[in-house]
């Protein structure tokens, strides 16, 4: 099954997400801050990593830009979750190498409806 | 000077009242130099025009005693070849009318008194001459008057001829002396008049320029300020030179700026702590309803799991209420980000089609929630479409989501064509109920924030009023509008229009967006 590291701060949504990544039947690893989640996307492997945009020691665009950065970590799938508050947040997204987004509060079926299109086309390639 | 003098008078420590007076009375006083100049000239001219009537006069008078003088010696001459008493008489007439002429004379040349002199000694002795000469004629002694006339009369008329013609020449010649000088002093007049009249008129221009420039240039300086005040720049001073009631004005129009800057300052500040504010809590109640949402999806899965079916149906109205408060909260969010002008573009190229699907796949558990049916008609050539696509998709799901709410066992149906025209493509899309719709009345409040048709719709329906808002704001920032025709009881049509293309933002968004990202994480 499909491993995915949820790199999230707020404990709730982090439990949350991942006992219904779990139940779906998804292999989930966890990291609480920026940092971590890049060293554990390279000590991990995994196949998508689900990255919050607002996160303490290094924010989700910086971490991203980080993973995208490295050779081990470019091909690794980043789904943004951003918040819907702030403009232009989905743009900025993108521009540090995101390859999709969604918004929270998640809707969980949208979300996990990308992230099996995210690992279909990571299959192909 | 040009910049000086109206300097100089500026900081003139007077009021402008006093300068004004003050400019009105120095060219008063011009004019009234100006016009006793003329005087002068005019009086000049006056006496030189007398002399030279004085001086024809005198001339006259001697031409006339040398045309007399001639007479009588013809006379005397034809009254003793023809020595008739009436001949006699005459001649004795004309010598009558000779001392006239001397009378004249004297009065005439009162300047010359010498030369008058010796003439009226020659004509007392030609007068005697010719008494004798008569009498002579008279006792018929024709040789001794005749010898008389030759020896006497003859060199003595020569002498008198001589001597007034010296005095016509000198009269003649002052004549012209005078009517020389008084050329002379006609055109030294006209000089001086033409002189004064010019330098009048330059001082009087250069007064009233320096006046009127000391003060109309601070006024411009001041309009100039107040219109960028009125635009909002509070970053200036107006300086003015001015030590009157303009430096005042000056000193207060920017004692105001000042007032107006702070107050400016003051007001951003509140509405910027305002909008942070707004975001900070949307933010904040975010977190917690995100978790309320979560796990009262994840307790209904569980149920599902589990087998416990009763828990679903609460499980379910805590979710949906969550829902709902959400909307709330994005909806005020946006309205105030409306207001803070913080709303930005960011147009991306996307297939209008896909989009139109993608929704109304979002849209289908509204749409059975009230037993409604959704068709779509999308015309074949709406093709791609450049424009910022989250707030399409917003302005697209409130209308359609309004249509939901408000028709019960009815149709929904959305239009969309490409329509070209003003010099430009359009996307135009309706949505279109079998509703309850709307009156007039209803309809005029429509698109207000927190409006909704009434109260009644209100407690039946929910909402906040603030959708239709938002999606007015949305297509006007996008170049569009939106339009609303409705009946009461029987349906309502929203159609939106935006351009096909939206305007570029200015640079590259990419770029931009990496640069702001890299800043946040230094
Ligand atoms: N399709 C419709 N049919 C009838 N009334 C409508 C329709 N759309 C909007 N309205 C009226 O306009 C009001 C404002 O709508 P909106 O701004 O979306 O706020 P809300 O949906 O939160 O009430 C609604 O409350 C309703 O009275
Ligand atoms: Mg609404």
């Amino acid at each position: 099954m499909p491993r995915i590291l949820l790199v999230e701060d707020n404990e709730m949504n982090l439990d949350m997400l991942s006992r219904r990544l779990r139940r779906k039947g998804y292999e989930v690893v966890i990291a609480t801050d920026g940092e971590a989640g890049v060293t554990m996307a390279g000590s991990e492997r995994p196949d998508l990593i689900l990255m919050d945009m607002s996160l303490p020691v290094l924010d989700g665009w910086e971490s991203t830009r980080r993973l995208k950065g490295t050779p081990e970590t470019a091909a690794i799938p980043v789904m943004a979750l951003t918040s819907h508050a702030m403009a232009g947040e989905r743009e900025k997204a993108i521009g540090a190498g995101c390859d999709d987004y969604d918004t929270k509060p998640v809707d969980f079926e949208r979300l996990l409806l990308k992230i099996e299109a995210l690992l279909k086309k990571q299959e192909k390639a | 000077m040009k910049v000086w003098l109206p300097k100089l008078v500026a900081r003139a420590p007077f009021t402008v009242h006093t300068k004004l007076i003050g400019a009105f009375f120095a060219i008063v006083a011009l004019l009234i130099i100006f016009g006793l100049v003329v005087i002068q000239v005019l009086s000049g001219i006056n006496r030189r025009s007398e002399e030279l009537s004085q001086l024809r006069r005198k001339v006259g008078a001697f031409r006339q005693l040398q045309h007399d003088t001639t007479a009588q010696i013809y006379g005397v001459t034809s009254a003793l070849l023809s020595p008739e008493e009436r001949m006699i008489e005459s001649a004795l007439r004309q010598l009558h009318e000779f001392r006239y002429d001397l009378e004249r004379l004297q009065f005439v040349t009162r300047d010359e008194v010498e030369l008058f002199g010796r003439i009226k000694i020659e004509h007392e002795q030609l007068i005697q001459m010719i008494t004798n000469v008569v009498e002579l004629t008279r006792a018929q002694e024709y040789k001794k008057a005749n010898d008389l006339r030759l020896t006497k009369i003859v060199p003595l008329a020569d002498t008198l001829e001589r001597l007034t013609n010296e005095m016509v020449n000198r009269a003649e010649a002052d004549m012209e002396a005078k009517v020389d000088e008084s050329n002379r002093a006609h055109m030294t007049s006209r000089w001086v008049v033409i002189g004064f009249a010019v330098g009048s008129i330059g001082l009087a221009i250069l007064l009233g320029y320096a006046v009127s420039s000391s003060l109309m240039g601070p006024v411009m300086l001041m309009d100039e300020r107040l219109r960028q005040i009125a635009s909002g720049d509070f970053s200036k001073h107006v300086e003015v030179p001015n030590r009157d009631e303009l430096g005042t004005l000056a000193d207060n129009l920017n004692r105001m700026n000042n007032e107006l800057r702070d107050l400016y300052q003051q007001i951003e500040a509140a509405s910027r702590h305002k909008s942070d504010f707004l975001s900070n809590m949307s933010h904040e109640l975010r977190t917690p309803l995100n978790a309320i949402i979560g796990y009262s999806e994840m307790l209904t899965e569980e149920a599902e799991d589990r087998d416990q079916k009763d828990f679903i149906p609460d499980l379910q109205k805590i979710r949906a209420s969550g829902r709902h408060l959400l909307e709330l909260i994005n909806d005020i969010l946006d309205l105030s980000k409306i207001e803070a002008g913080k709303v930005e573009l960011f147009p991306e190229t996307f297939d209008v089609k896909l989009l139109i699907e993608e929704i109304s796949g979002t849209v289908q558990p509204l749409i059975e929630k009230n037993s409604n049916i959704l068709a779509i008609n999308c015309a074949d050539n709406l093709g791609d479409m450049y424009a910022d696509i989250t707030k399409v998709r917003q302005i697209l799901f409130n209308l359609l989501s309004n249509a939901c709410k408000f028709t019960e066992l009815g149709t929904i149906t959305l239009d969309a064509v490409r329509d070209c025209s003003e010099d430009a493509a359009w996307l135009s899309v309706s949505v279109t109920d079998t509703g309850i719709g709307m009156t007039e009345e209803q309809m005029e409040k429509l698109f207000q924030p927190f409006s909704q048709a009434d109260i009644q719709i209100a407690r039946k329906y929910g909402g906040t009023g603030l959708g239709l808002a938002i999606t007015r704001q949305f297509c006007e920032m996008m170049g569009g509008d939106i339009k609303v025709r409705s009946e009461f009881g029987r349906g309502t049509a929203f159609t939106m229009r935006l351009p096909m293309a939206a305007p570029h933002p200015e640079g590259d968004i990419v770029s931009l967006i990496a640069s702001d990202g890299s800043s946040k994480s230094a």
